[in-house]
């Protein structure tokens, strides 16, 4: 089977947008598919990160609980952008998992290298 | 000939989805080949056959199926986005035991797996974000 | 060798700026900026559009707006120099242009 490496953006914050859902759930059927995923978290997006959510009674969905098992399905290439955390001044917060940074350079180079990018 | 797959992610009265049709029918008059369309999100109303605009407004739907049926193109909807929003075809109206059945013909319903099949035979990929 | 995809206003939507902050800090500059929809404001001549357009141009990469966006929201007159227009056909084109499509929103 031919392999595409897919790149995965989110970039919209928690409970704003469908876009986060649908990023995940194009990332879990890939990963079904065996593609080669990167997931990444830039702007707005790191707030999925906090582990303090708490979506109880909102009818909303709150992703970031599944986060901690992606690597279940081999999924190890998660990272965020470097300073959106600190930006936001969220830098000691707690996480729902270790993610590695990455620069904007780095993030260009990821971008370049990927065959299919869903910025959602 | 280049091989393209679109992902719709518009409802019908948005101008995302106007975009999606009209680059489709860019990419067909260039003579390109659309290997998939794919309806994800509120781009599932889009194959929604109950959709009666006013008289002085296009219907995007009609829009859609006219150019599926002509060049034939594969049109997948998905099925978890569909079922939510309460578009059904005949068999899961049964399934679930529901009044009435309203997918639009020319499209059928698939799972996300059609997306991703998408991203692998398809020369690009090309995203209309809501 | 992306073509990045951009639909919203740059009031609406920081797709526009954080995808130029990455073509920045990028090491190759042969990608492009397809500016489509509500996206195409932001080639007016608004005081709030200039720090956009500055980064826009000392960018090596193209910036492209789609025709019929523009004349839809009847834009033509009121543009900054600097970038190209296209019709749907070129829309098509581009995408095969570079290796793949980015969309933004």
């Amino acid at each position: 089977m031919t392999l595409k490496n897919i790149l995965i953006i989110i970039r919209q914050a928690p409970y704003s947008s469908l876009l986060p859902a649908a990023a995940l759930d194009v990332l879990l059927t890939a990963a079904a598919f065996e593609q080669p995923i990167t997931l990444l978290f830039m702007g707005e997006g790191v707030q999925h990160l906090l582990s303090a959510q708490n979506s109880t009674g909102s009818g909303m969905k709150n992703i970031s609980k599944a986060l901690p098992s992606l690597e279940l399905y081999e999924v190890d290439q998660v990272f965020m952008e470097k300073d959106a955390l600190a930006n936001r001044k969220l830098e000691n917060e707690k996480l729902v998992l270790q993610v590695e940074s990455l620069s904007l350079n780095q993030i260009a180079d990821a971008i370049e290298k990927a065959d299919q990018v869903f910025n959602f | 000939m280049q091989s393209f797959t679109l992902v719709v992610f518009g409802a019908p009265d948005s101008q995302s989805s106007s975009t999606a049709l009209n680059y489709a029918k860019a990419v067909l008059k260039a003579g390109h080949h659309i290997y998939r369309l794919f309806f994800y999100q509120d781009g599932v109303f889009n194959a929604c056959s109950f959709n009666t605009p006013s008289q002085d407004e296009e219907n995007s739907s009609v829009n859609w199926q006219t150019l599926i049926q002509e060049h034939e193109l594969d049109a997948v909807v998905c099925v978890a986005s569909a079922l939510k929003r309460g578009i059904v075809n005949a068999a899961e109206a049964e399934r679930y035991e529901l009044a009435a059945s309203n997918l639009r013909q020319g499209f059928e319903i698939s799972g996300l797996g059609q997306l991703i099949d998408g991203v692998i035979q398809s020369d690009r990929v090309v995203n209309f974000l809501p | 060798m992306t073509l990045h995809l951009i639909n919203k206003s740059p009031a609406k939507s920081s797709a526009l700026n954080e995808c130029l902050s990455v073509l920045e800090a990028s090491n190759n500059s042969s990608s492009a900026i397809l500016l489509i929809e509500d996206a195409v404001y932001s080639a007016l001549k608004h005081p709030a559009n200039m720090a956009l357009h500055e980064k826009i141009k000392k960018l090596a990469s193209p910036c492209y707006l789609l025709k019929e966006d523009l004349l839809m929201r009847g834009l033509h007159a009121e543009l900054v120099e600097g970038f190209t227009i296209v019709d749907y056909a070129g829309f098509v084109q581009l995408s095969l242009d570079f290796k793949k499509v980015q969309s933004w929103s």
